[in-house]
Protein backbone atom coordinates (compact mmCIF):
# COMPACT_ATOMS: atom_id res chain seq x y z
CA UNK A 1 0.00 0.00 0.00
CA UNK A 2 1.31 2.99 -0.82
CA UNK A 3 1.63 6.41 1.77
CA UNK A 4 -1.39 7.90 -0.20
CA UNK A 5 -3.49 5.13 -0.08
CA UNK A 6 -2.67 4.58 3.87
CA UNK A 7 -3.31 8.26 4.20
CA UNK A 8 -7.06 7.70 2.49
CA UNK A 9 -7.79 4.55 4.36
CA UNK A 10 -6.59 6.42 7.50
CA UNK A 11 -8.90 9.49 7.11
CA UNK A 12 -11.64 7.50 5.66
CA UNK A 13 -12.14 5.32 8.48
CA UNK A 14 -11.47 7.80 10.93
CA UNK A 15 -12.91 10.78 9.49
CA UNK A 16 -15.89 11.11 11.50
CA UNK A 17 -14.23 10.43 15.21
CA UNK A 18 -11.96 13.05 14.17
CA UNK A 19 -15.08 15.26 13.19
CA UNK A 20 -16.43 14.90 15.90
CA UNK A 21 -13.68 15.87 18.43
CA UNK A 22 -12.71 18.31 16.38
CA UNK A 23 -16.21 20.35 16.96
CA UNK A 24 -15.89 19.55 20.70
CA UNK A 25 -12.87 21.53 20.33
CA UNK A 26 -13.98 24.38 18.26
CA UNK A 27 -17.69 24.53 18.95
CA UNK A 28 -19.31 24.83 16.03
CA UNK A 29 -19.48 22.84 12.53
CA UNK A 30 -18.05 25.63 10.39
CA UNK A 31 -14.60 25.63 12.49
CA UNK A 32 -14.69 21.94 13.14
CA UNK A 33 -14.16 21.11 9.82
CA UNK A 34 -12.11 23.95 8.46
CA UNK A 35 -9.62 22.49 12.18
CA UNK A 36 -10.22 19.19 11.03
CA UNK A 37 -9.21 19.58 7.73
CA UNK A 38 -6.39 21.65 8.65
CA UNK A 39 -4.87 18.90 10.72
CA UNK A 40 -5.20 16.24 8.09
CA UNK A 41 -3.18 18.52 5.71
CA UNK A 42 -0.31 18.67 8.27
CA UNK A 43 -0.88 14.78 9.02
CA UNK A 44 -0.51 14.60 4.82
CA UNK A 45 2.84 16.70 5.04
CA UNK A 46 4.17 14.28 7.78
CA UNK A 47 2.46 10.66 6.55
CA UNK A 48 5.54 8.83 5.50
CA UNK A 49 6.39 9.21 9.54
CA UNK A 50 2.78 8.79 11.25
CA UNK A 51 2.02 5.77 9.53
CA UNK A 52 4.89 4.23 11.21
CA UNK A 53 4.09 5.18 14.56
CA UNK A 54 2.27 2.45 16.78
CA UNK A 55 -0.58 4.87 17.50
CA UNK A 56 -1.02 6.98 14.44
CA UNK A 57 -4.83 8.26 15.50
CA UNK A 58 -3.48 9.18 18.78
CA UNK A 59 -1.28 11.25 16.53
CA UNK A 60 -3.60 12.66 14.63
CA UNK A 61 -6.12 13.52 17.73
CA UNK A 62 -3.32 15.11 19.05
CA UNK A 63 -2.03 17.58 15.95
CA UNK A 64 -5.72 17.95 16.27
CA UNK A 65 -5.83 19.17 19.87
CA UNK A 66 -2.51 21.14 18.92
CA UNK A 67 -3.49 22.47 15.77
CA UNK A 68 -6.28 23.88 17.74
CA UNK A 69 -4.45 25.83 20.40
CA UNK A 70 -2.07 27.33 17.91
CA UNK A 71 -4.87 28.31 15.56
CA UNK A 72 -6.62 29.90 18.71
CA UNK A 73 -3.12 31.93 19.92
CA UNK A 74 -2.68 33.08 16.45
CA UNK A 75 -5.85 34.32 16.61
CA UNK A 76 -5.91 36.16 19.36
CA UNK A 77 -2.14 37.58 18.55
CA UNK A 78 -3.64 39.16 15.55
CA UNK A 79 -6.65 40.40 17.51
CA UNK A 80 -8.62 38.73 14.44
CA UNK A 81 -12.39 37.72 14.63
CA UNK A 82 -14.40 35.23 12.88
CA UNK A 83 -17.71 33.83 13.42
CA UNK A 84 -15.94 30.36 14.87
CA UNK A 85 -14.91 32.62 18.00
CA UNK A 86 -18.56 33.79 18.74
CA UNK A 87 -20.14 31.27 20.99
CA UNK A 88 -22.98 29.80 18.78
CA UNK A 89 -26.41 29.19 20.43
CA UNK A 90 -27.76 25.48 20.55
CA UNK A 91 -28.06 24.38 17.17
CA UNK A 92 -31.46 22.89 15.60
CA UNK A 93 -30.62 19.53 16.04
CA UNK A 94 -30.46 19.64 19.69
CA UNK A 95 -33.50 21.98 21.04
CA UNK A 96 -35.32 19.36 21.83
CA UNK A 97 -32.72 17.79 23.87
CA UNK A 98 -32.37 18.23 27.45
CA UNK A 99 -32.28 21.77 27.70
CA UNK A 100 -29.46 21.18 30.88
CA UNK A 101 -27.43 19.87 28.55
CA UNK A 102 -27.72 22.02 25.92
CA UNK A 103 -27.09 24.82 28.35
CA UNK A 104 -24.05 23.25 29.38
CA UNK A 105 -22.29 22.87 26.08
CA UNK A 106 -23.19 25.98 25.35
CA UNK A 107 -21.09 27.11 28.81
CA UNK A 108 -18.41 24.53 27.58
CA UNK A 109 -17.76 26.30 24.45
CA UNK A 110 -17.06 29.81 26.43
CA UNK A 111 -14.56 28.04 28.14
CA UNK A 112 -10.85 29.48 27.46
CA UNK A 113 -9.69 26.96 24.59
CA UNK A 114 -6.89 25.20 26.83
CA UNK A 115 -9.21 24.41 29.38
CA UNK A 116 -11.98 23.43 27.17
CA UNK A 117 -9.08 20.91 25.52
CA UNK A 118 -8.58 19.83 28.55
CA UNK A 119 -11.94 19.30 29.13
CA UNK A 120 -12.58 17.58 25.68
CA UNK A 121 -9.87 15.32 26.19
CA UNK A 122 -10.38 14.00 29.95
CA UNK A 123 -14.03 13.68 29.77
CA UNK A 124 -15.17 13.03 26.20
CA UNK A 125 -11.49 11.38 25.18
CA UNK A 126 -11.34 9.52 28.49
CA UNK A 127 -7.37 10.38 28.34
CA UNK A 128 -5.76 10.11 32.19
CA UNK A 129 -3.75 13.40 33.04
CA UNK A 130 -0.55 11.91 32.68
CA UNK A 131 -1.65 11.38 29.27
CA UNK A 132 -3.13 14.60 28.52
CA UNK A 133 -0.33 16.84 30.26
CA UNK A 134 2.05 14.94 27.42
CA UNK A 135 0.02 15.79 24.85
CA UNK A 136 -0.06 19.08 25.82
CA UNK A 137 2.95 19.91 26.64
CA UNK A 138 2.71 20.56 30.41
CA UNK A 139 2.21 19.39 33.24
CA UNK A 140 -0.07 16.57 35.10
CA UNK A 141 -0.72 19.36 37.92
CA UNK A 142 -1.61 22.04 35.18
CA UNK A 143 -3.87 19.45 33.57
CA UNK A 144 -5.64 18.70 37.55
CA UNK A 145 -5.77 23.19 37.83
CA UNK A 146 -7.07 23.91 34.53
CA UNK A 147 -9.80 20.83 34.71
CA UNK A 148 -10.80 22.11 38.10
CA UNK A 149 -11.39 25.55 36.77
CA UNK A 150 -13.55 24.46 33.87
CA UNK A 151 -15.53 22.27 36.45
CA UNK A 152 -15.81 24.93 39.02
CA UNK A 153 -16.65 27.74 35.82
CA UNK A 154 -19.38 25.14 34.91
CA UNK A 155 -20.80 24.19 38.28
CA UNK A 156 -21.19 28.31 38.81
CA UNK A 157 -22.98 28.92 35.46
CA UNK A 158 -24.92 26.07 35.78
CA UNK A 159 -26.17 27.48 39.36
CA UNK A 160 -26.83 30.23 38.27
CA UNK A 161 -28.73 29.29 35.43
CA UNK A 162 -30.77 27.32 37.83
CA UNK A 163 -33.99 29.28 39.81
CA UNK A 164 -32.70 28.97 43.38
CA UNK A 165 -35.20 27.51 45.53
CA UNK A 166 -34.53 30.40 48.08
CA UNK A 167 -35.09 32.92 44.81
CA UNK A 168 -37.48 35.71 45.87
CA UNK A 169 -37.87 39.41 46.95
CA UNK A 170 -35.04 40.75 48.60
CA UNK A 171 -34.73 40.97 52.35
CA UNK A 172 -36.03 44.82 51.98
CA UNK A 173 -38.97 43.57 50.05
CA UNK A 174 -40.48 41.07 52.18
CA UNK A 175 -43.50 41.62 53.43
CA UNK B 1 -18.17 10.98 40.64
CA UNK B 2 -19.20 14.60 41.10
CA UNK B 3 -22.34 15.40 39.40
CA UNK B 4 -20.79 17.90 37.40
CA UNK B 5 -18.65 16.05 35.83
CA UNK B 6 -21.12 13.25 34.90
CA UNK B 7 -23.45 15.94 33.35
CA UNK B 8 -20.66 17.16 31.61
CA UNK B 9 -19.69 13.55 30.16
CA UNK B 10 -23.20 13.01 29.54
CA UNK B 11 -22.80 16.47 27.43
CA UNK B 12 -19.99 16.05 25.44
CA UNK B 13 -21.30 12.75 24.15
CA UNK B 14 -24.42 13.99 23.43
CA UNK B 15 -23.26 16.95 21.48
CA UNK B 16 -20.82 14.83 19.13
CA UNK B 17 -23.75 12.27 18.50
CA UNK B 18 -26.11 14.85 17.43
CA UNK B 19 -23.84 16.99 15.02
CA UNK B 20 -24.23 16.58 11.35
CA UNK B 21 -21.16 14.53 10.31
CA UNK B 22 -19.98 16.27 7.00
CA UNK B 23 -19.15 13.72 3.97
CA UNK B 24 -15.59 13.02 4.34
CA UNK B 25 -13.35 13.27 0.69
CA UNK B 26 -9.98 12.30 1.45
CA UNK B 27 -9.08 12.60 -2.51
CA UNK B 28 -9.41 16.05 -1.92
CA UNK B 29 -7.81 16.24 1.52
CA UNK B 30 -4.70 14.68 -0.67
CA UNK B 31 -4.97 16.68 -3.52
CA UNK B 32 -4.77 19.36 -1.00
CA UNK B 33 -2.03 18.08 1.04
CA UNK B 34 0.21 17.55 -1.88
CA UNK B 35 -0.84 20.86 -2.62
CA UNK B 36 0.69 22.27 0.77
CA UNK B 37 3.17 19.97 0.44
CA UNK B 38 4.30 21.54 -3.03
CA UNK B 39 3.73 25.21 -1.40
CA UNK B 40 5.79 24.64 1.77
CA UNK B 41 8.89 23.20 -0.52
CA UNK B 42 8.16 26.00 -3.39
CA UNK B 43 9.77 24.71 -6.50
CA UNK B 44 10.08 21.16 -4.89
CA UNK B 45 7.65 18.31 -6.55
CA UNK B 46 6.54 15.80 -4.78
CA UNK B 47 6.05 12.12 -6.69
CA UNK B 48 2.62 10.56 -6.06
CA UNK B 49 1.43 7.12 -7.97
CA UNK B 50 -1.19 7.71 -10.96
CA UNK B 51 -3.61 5.67 -9.53
CA UNK B 52 -4.42 8.23 -7.19
CA UNK B 53 -4.02 10.87 -9.48
CA UNK B 54 -6.00 9.32 -12.10
CA UNK B 55 -8.83 8.68 -9.18
CA UNK B 56 -8.46 12.55 -8.81
CA UNK B 57 -9.10 13.18 -12.19
CA UNK B 58 -12.47 10.90 -12.41
CA UNK B 59 -13.33 12.43 -9.15
CA UNK B 60 -12.82 16.26 -11.03
CA UNK B 61 -15.59 14.87 -12.98
CA UNK B 62 -14.14 13.60 -15.79
CA UNK B 63 -13.50 16.62 -17.66
CA UNK B 64 -13.69 16.50 -21.50
CA UNK B 65 -11.03 18.68 -23.16
CA UNK B 66 -12.51 20.26 -25.55
CA UNK B 67 -12.86 23.81 -26.83
CA UNK B 68 -15.84 25.03 -25.66
CA UNK B 69 -16.65 25.96 -29.32
CA UNK B 70 -15.27 22.75 -30.33
CA UNK B 71 -13.38 24.24 -33.60
CA UNK B 72 -10.35 22.49 -33.65
CA UNK B 73 -8.51 26.01 -33.41
CA UNK B 74 -4.93 26.40 -31.54
CA UNK B 75 -3.89 27.44 -28.11
CA UNK B 76 -4.91 30.95 -27.37
CA UNK B 77 -2.73 33.57 -26.34
CA UNK B 78 -3.01 34.46 -22.64
CA UNK B 79 -4.81 37.52 -21.46
CA UNK B 80 -2.88 40.20 -21.45
CA UNK B 81 -5.44 42.65 -21.13
CA UNK B 82 -4.30 46.16 -19.42
CA UNK B 83 -7.62 46.05 -17.75
CA UNK B 84 -7.71 43.18 -15.72
CA UNK B 85 -6.57 43.34 -11.93
CA UNK B 86 -2.82 42.93 -11.55
CA UNK B 87 -3.03 40.72 -8.54
CA UNK B 88 -6.09 39.39 -8.37
CA UNK B 89 -7.23 35.81 -9.07
CA UNK B 90 -8.56 36.11 -12.72
CA UNK B 91 -12.47 35.51 -12.43
CA UNK B 92 -13.48 33.84 -15.64
CA UNK B 93 -12.48 30.31 -16.54
CA UNK B 94 -10.42 30.36 -19.52
CA UNK B 95 -11.21 28.51 -23.04
CA UNK B 96 -10.75 24.73 -23.13
CA UNK B 97 -8.60 23.11 -25.75
CA UNK B 98 -8.44 19.81 -27.74
CA UNK B 99 -5.40 18.07 -27.04
CA UNK B 100 -5.78 16.77 -30.59
CA UNK B 101 -4.96 19.80 -31.94
CA UNK B 102 -1.37 20.15 -30.13
CA UNK B 103 2.18 19.10 -31.87
CA UNK B 104 4.45 16.60 -30.70
CA UNK B 105 7.46 17.81 -28.42
CA UNK B 106 10.18 16.64 -26.99
CA UNK B 107 10.15 14.00 -23.95
CA UNK B 108 9.98 15.99 -20.56
CA UNK B 109 13.26 16.79 -18.84
CA UNK B 110 11.65 15.82 -15.33
CA UNK B 111 11.56 11.98 -14.64
CA UNK B 112 8.80 10.11 -14.16
CA UNK B 113 8.45 6.55 -14.05
CA UNK B 114 6.05 4.44 -16.17
CA UNK B 115 6.06 0.54 -14.70
CA UNK B 116 8.50 0.82 -12.00
CA UNK B 117 11.26 2.38 -14.78
CA UNK B 118 12.81 5.49 -13.87
CA UNK B 119 12.50 7.59 -17.69
CA UNK B 120 14.89 10.59 -17.64
CA UNK B 121 14.42 11.81 -20.86
CA UNK B 122 14.71 8.96 -23.44
CA UNK B 123 16.45 6.07 -21.15
CA UNK B 124 15.32 4.10 -18.26
CA UNK B 125 16.36 2.94 -15.14
CA UNK B 126 14.61 0.35 -12.74
CA UNK B 127 14.43 2.07 -9.71
CA UNK B 128 11.90 2.57 -7.61
CA UNK B 129 12.38 4.93 -4.45
CA UNK B 130 9.67 5.96 -1.82
CA UNK B 131 9.62 9.56 -2.65
CA UNK B 132 11.47 12.16 -5.41
CA UNK B 133 11.54 15.56 -5.38
CA UNK B 134 12.64 17.32 -8.37
CA UNK B 135 13.69 21.20 -9.12
CA UNK B 136 15.52 23.63 -11.38
CA UNK B 137 16.57 20.04 -13.09
CA UNK B 138 17.80 18.25 -10.25
CA UNK B 139 16.24 15.19 -8.13
CA UNK B 140 16.53 13.82 -5.13
CA UNK B 141 15.32 10.40 -3.92
CA UNK B 142 14.23 9.91 -0.17
CA UNK B 143 14.10 5.80 0.51
CA UNK B 144 14.28 3.80 3.58
CA UNK B 145 11.29 3.84 6.05
CA UNK B 146 9.76 5.35 9.24
CA UNK B 147 11.08 2.56 11.35
CA UNK B 148 14.53 2.70 9.75
CA UNK B 149 15.46 6.17 8.23
CA UNK B 150 15.53 8.04 5.64
CA UNK B 151 18.47 8.45 3.38
CA UNK B 152 18.42 11.21 0.69
CA UNK B 153 19.95 10.45 -2.60
CA UNK B 154 21.19 12.76 -5.54
CA UNK B 155 20.12 11.61 -8.93
CA UNK B 156 23.03 12.40 -11.44
CA UNK B 157 22.29 11.22 -14.62
CA UNK B 158 20.45 7.80 -14.48
CA UNK B 159 22.79 7.12 -11.11
CA UNK B 160 21.47 7.74 -7.59
CA UNK B 161 24.20 9.01 -4.83
CA UNK B 162 23.77 8.59 -1.42
CA UNK B 163 24.17 11.99 0.34
CA UNK B 164 23.24 11.23 4.22
CA UNK B 165 20.26 10.28 6.29
CA UNK B 166 17.40 12.92 7.02
CA UNK B 167 14.09 12.48 8.63
CA UNK B 168 12.27 14.42 6.68
CA UNK B 169 11.47 16.00 3.21
CA UNK B 170 13.74 17.68 1.61
CA UNK B 171 13.66 21.24 0.37
CA UNK B 172 14.59 21.78 -2.99
CA UNK B 173 16.24 25.70 -4.20
CA UNK B 174 13.67 27.00 -7.60
CA UNK B 175 17.07 26.47 -8.95
CA UNK B 176 17.74 23.30 -8.31
CA UNK B 177 21.68 24.64 -7.11
CA UNK B 178 21.01 24.01 -2.87
CA UNK B 179 18.68 21.44 -0.96
CA UNK B 180 18.34 21.47 2.77
CA UNK B 181 16.44 18.94 5.13
CA UNK B 182 16.26 17.94 8.67
CA UNK B 183 18.63 15.11 10.12
CA UNK B 184 16.69 14.52 13.28
CA UNK B 185 18.25 14.33 16.64
CA UNK B 186 17.43 13.99 20.39
CA UNK B 187 15.17 15.06 22.75
CA UNK B 188 14.37 18.39 21.56
CA UNK B 189 16.89 19.12 19.38
CA UNK B 190 17.13 19.32 15.70
CA UNK B 191 19.71 19.50 12.93
CA UNK B 192 19.16 21.39 9.67
CA UNK B 193 21.67 20.54 6.99
CA UNK B 194 22.41 22.64 3.46
CA UNK B 195 23.80 21.02 0.72
CA UNK B 196 25.01 21.59 -2.60
CA UNK B 197 23.44 19.94 -5.28
CA UNK B 198 26.04 20.58 -7.43
CA UNK B 199 28.95 19.21 -5.79
CA UNK B 200 26.94 16.80 -3.70
CA UNK B 201 28.67 17.84 -0.66
CA UNK B 202 27.43 19.53 2.41
CA UNK B 203 27.89 23.02 3.11
CA UNK B 204 26.94 23.90 6.49
CA UNK B 205 25.07 21.91 9.30
CA UNK B 206 22.88 24.14 12.36
CA UNK B 207 21.90 22.13 15.34
CA UNK B 208 19.37 23.88 17.86
CA UNK B 209 16.75 23.68 20.33
CA UNK B 210 13.73 22.86 18.53
CA UNK B 211 10.41 24.08 19.52
CA UNK B 212 8.29 21.95 17.64
CA UNK B 213 5.95 19.87 20.06
CA UNK B 214 6.02 16.40 20.04
CA UNK B 215 2.65 16.55 17.96
CA UNK B 216 3.17 19.55 15.85
CA UNK B 217 4.56 19.03 12.83
CA UNK B 218 8.22 18.46 12.93
CA UNK B 219 10.80 21.68 11.56
CA UNK B 220 10.64 21.91 8.53
CA UNK B 221 12.75 23.41 6.10
CA UNK B 222 10.41 25.36 4.23
CA UNK B 223 12.97 27.35 1.13
CA UNK B 224 16.32 28.61 0.47
CA UNK B 225 17.09 31.99 -0.58
CA UNK B 226 19.82 33.57 -3.32
CA UNK B 227 21.82 34.17 -0.44
CA UNK B 228 21.17 30.66 0.44
CA UNK B 229 19.43 31.51 3.88
CA UNK B 230 17.10 28.21 4.55
CA UNK B 231 13.80 29.26 5.91
CA UNK B 232 12.39 26.90 9.04
CA UNK B 233 9.35 26.44 10.30
CA UNK B 234 9.98 25.30 14.15
CA UNK B 235 6.61 24.20 15.11
CA UNK B 236 5.04 26.96 13.91
CA UNK B 237 8.23 29.39 15.01
CA UNK B 238 9.68 31.01 12.14
CA UNK B 239 13.20 30.92 11.44
CA UNK B 240 16.10 31.66 8.75
CA UNK B 241 19.36 30.40 9.10
CA UNK B 242 22.36 32.21 7.50
CA UNK B 243 25.31 29.12 7.05
CA UNK B 244 28.01 31.66 5.65
CA UNK B 245 27.68 33.38 9.38
CA UNK B 246 25.92 30.14 11.14
CA UNK B 247 23.63 32.71 12.86
CA UNK B 248 19.73 31.40 13.61
CA UNK B 249 17.14 33.94 14.48
CA UNK B 250 13.91 34.44 14.30
CA UNK B 251 11.96 35.94 11.24
CA UNK B 252 10.16 38.77 13.01
CA UNK B 253 7.36 41.06 11.13
CA UNK B 254 4.93 38.23 9.96
CA UNK B 255 2.86 35.86 12.59
CA UNK B 256 3.37 32.90 13.81
CA UNK B 257 2.56 29.45 11.64
CA UNK B 258 2.67 32.30 8.57
CA UNK B 259 5.69 31.00 6.99
CA UNK B 260 5.25 29.04 4.04
CA UNK B 261 8.85 29.43 1.75
CA UNK B 262 11.25 30.97 0.59
CA UNK B 263 11.96 32.71 -3.01
CA UNK B 264 14.84 34.37 -4.52
CA UNK B 265 14.60 37.52 -2.54
CA UNK B 266 13.58 36.34 0.79
CA UNK B 267 10.39 34.83 2.09
CA UNK B 268 7.01 33.87 1.48
CA UNK B 269 4.39 34.12 3.83
CA UNK B 270 0.47 33.59 4.08
CA UNK B 271 -1.65 36.46 3.99
CA UNK B 272 -4.14 35.48 6.77
CA UNK B 273 -7.10 34.23 5.39
CA UNK B 274 -9.82 36.58 6.00
CA UNK B 275 -12.85 35.98 3.27
CA UNK B 276 -14.88 32.83 2.62
CA UNK B 277 -13.78 28.95 2.20
CA UNK B 278 -13.82 29.76 -1.14
CA UNK B 279 -10.98 32.33 -1.45
CA UNK B 280 -8.25 31.05 -2.97
CA UNK B 281 -5.54 32.90 -0.67
CA UNK B 282 -2.93 34.92 -0.93
CA UNK B 283 0.92 34.82 -0.08
CA UNK B 284 2.98 37.78 0.50
CA UNK B 285 6.33 37.91 -0.50
CA UNK B 286 9.14 40.26 0.37
CA UNK B 287 13.12 40.56 1.47
CA UNK B 288 14.44 39.37 4.81
CA UNK B 289 16.82 41.62 6.21
CA UNK B 290 20.01 40.70 8.67
CA UNK B 291 18.35 41.16 11.67
CA UNK B 292 15.56 38.58 10.63
CA UNK B 293 13.02 41.55 9.74
CA UNK B 294 10.63 41.06 6.76
CA UNK B 295 10.09 43.69 4.38
CA UNK B 296 6.61 42.73 2.79
CA UNK B 297 7.25 43.25 -1.59
CA UNK B 298 3.81 42.03 -3.09
CA UNK B 299 1.38 40.15 -2.53
CA UNK B 300 -0.33 37.14 -5.29
CA UNK B 301 -3.43 35.29 -4.91
CA UNK B 302 -2.40 32.07 -4.06
CA UNK B 303 -1.07 30.23 -0.54
CA UNK B 304 0.59 27.44 -2.80
CA UNK B 305 2.29 29.52 -5.70
CA UNK B 306 5.47 27.07 -7.46
CA UNK B 307 8.63 30.33 -8.28
CA UNK B 308 9.90 29.82 -11.88
CA UNK B 309 14.18 28.73 -12.04
CA UNK B 310 15.42 32.32 -11.44
CA UNK B 311 12.08 33.73 -9.73
CA UNK B 312 10.91 35.63 -12.14
CA UNK B 313 7.59 34.35 -11.81
CA UNK B 314 4.93 32.13 -10.30
CA UNK B 315 2.44 29.28 -11.22
CA UNK B 316 -0.78 28.56 -9.28
CA UNK B 317 -3.70 27.09 -9.66
CA UNK B 318 -7.09 29.28 -10.13
CA UNK B 319 -10.27 28.65 -8.31
CA UNK B 320 -11.31 26.78 -11.35
CA UNK B 321 -8.46 24.51 -11.61
CA UNK B 322 -6.47 26.29 -14.48
CA UNK B 323 -3.37 27.60 -14.35
CA UNK B 324 -2.14 31.29 -13.79
CA UNK B 325 1.03 32.72 -14.17
CA UNK B 326 2.42 35.65 -11.50
CA UNK B 327 5.15 38.23 -13.36
CA UNK B 328 7.05 39.40 -10.37
CA UNK B 329 8.45 42.34 -12.20
CA UNK B 330 4.98 43.64 -13.70
CA UNK B 331 3.21 42.31 -11.00
CA UNK B 332 0.52 41.22 -13.63
CA UNK B 333 -1.35 37.97 -13.92
CA UNK B 334 -1.76 35.77 -16.82
CA UNK B 335 -4.02 33.20 -17.23
CA UNK B 336 -2.92 30.02 -19.01
CA UNK B 337 -5.47 28.81 -21.47
CA UNK B 338 -6.28 24.94 -19.95
CA UNK B 339 -9.12 23.54 -19.84
CA UNK B 340 -10.28 24.10 -15.93
CA UNK B 341 -10.04 20.92 -13.90
CA UNK B 342 -7.97 18.79 -16.26
CA UNK B 343 -4.43 19.11 -14.92
CA UNK B 344 -3.26 17.15 -11.48
CA UNK B 345 -0.26 18.90 -11.10
CA UNK B 346 2.14 20.99 -12.62
CA UNK B 347 6.08 22.09 -11.94
CA UNK B 348 8.92 24.15 -13.96
CA UNK B 349 10.91 21.88 -16.40
CA UNK B 350 13.02 25.25 -17.01
CA UNK B 351 12.47 28.88 -16.89
CA UNK B 352 10.45 29.17 -19.79
CA UNK B 353 8.41 26.27 -19.63
CA UNK B 354 6.03 24.85 -17.37
CA UNK B 355 4.63 21.08 -17.44
CA UNK B 356 1.66 19.86 -16.12
CA UNK B 357 0.59 16.39 -16.00
CA UNK B 358 -3.53 15.18 -16.07
CA UNK B 359 -5.35 11.87 -17.11
CA UNK B 360 -8.40 12.48 -19.21
CA UNK B 361 -11.47 11.60 -17.78
CA UNK B 362 -12.85 9.38 -21.24
CA UNK B 363 -9.77 7.31 -22.05
CA UNK B 364 -7.79 7.76 -18.84
CA UNK B 365 -5.02 8.40 -21.01
CA UNK B 366 -1.91 9.96 -19.23
CA UNK B 367 -0.38 13.21 -20.55
CA UNK B 368 2.47 15.39 -19.98
CA UNK B 369 2.04 18.68 -21.69
CA UNK B 370 4.60 21.40 -21.95
CA UNK B 371 3.23 25.26 -21.77
CA UNK B 372 6.04 27.70 -23.42
CA UNK B 373 5.49 30.53 -21.08
CA UNK B 374 7.45 32.88 -23.63
CA UNK B 375 5.64 31.82 -26.79
CA UNK B 376 2.52 30.95 -24.68
CA UNK B 377 1.88 27.41 -26.81
CA UNK B 378 1.35 23.68 -25.33
CA UNK B 379 2.63 20.78 -27.09
CA UNK B 380 2.58 17.26 -25.69
CA UNK B 381 5.75 15.64 -24.15
CA UNK B 382 4.64 12.50 -23.44
CA UNK B 383 1.52 10.18 -23.46
CA UNK B 384 0.79 7.16 -21.45
CA UNK B 385 -1.58 4.27 -21.87
CA UNK B 386 -4.27 3.81 -19.15
CA UNK B 387 -2.33 0.42 -18.47
CA UNK B 388 0.59 1.49 -17.45
CA UNK B 389 1.77 2.42 -13.95
CA UNK B 390 2.88 5.97 -14.07
CA UNK B 391 4.45 7.79 -11.43
CA UNK B 392 4.81 11.51 -12.33
CA UNK B 393 5.57 14.86 -10.46
CA UNK B 394 3.39 15.72 -7.84
CA UNK B 395 2.43 19.25 -6.65
CA UNK B 396 -1.13 20.74 -7.12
Amino acid sequence: MTDDESYVAFVTARWAALFRTSYLLSGSTGAAEDLLQTTLLKAYAAWARIEGMAAPEAYVRAMLVNTFLSGRRRKSATRELSAADVPERSVASHEDRVVERSSLWDRVKLLPPRQRAVVVLRYYEDLPERQIAELLGCSAGTVKSQASDALRTLKRALEAAEPSPNAGPSAGGES
Amino acid sequence: MDAVEHELRATLADAADNVPVPRCDPQRLTAEGRRAAHASRLHTVWWGVASVAAALAAVAGSVAIVRSTDDGAPPQPADHSPTSPPTTAPTKPPERLKLADLPNGAPPAIPHWIDDVLHVGEQGLLIRPRLAFTAGGRTLFMTGSAANGYEIELLRGLHPTALGPASGHPVIRPDGRFAAWETGGSGHLATIQLWDLETGTMVGSRRFRSQAHCCDAPSLPLGIDALGRVYIDDGGRPLVWDHSSDVLQAVTGIGPEDLVGAWPGGAVVRVTHTGGKSEPGRSRYGTVDAAGRFHSTATYPSQFGKWSPSGSSVAFDTPYGSLALYDVETRKIVRVPLTGGWHVNFAWETENSLMLWGVTGGHHRHYWLRYDVDMRIFEIAAVFGARVEVAVPESG
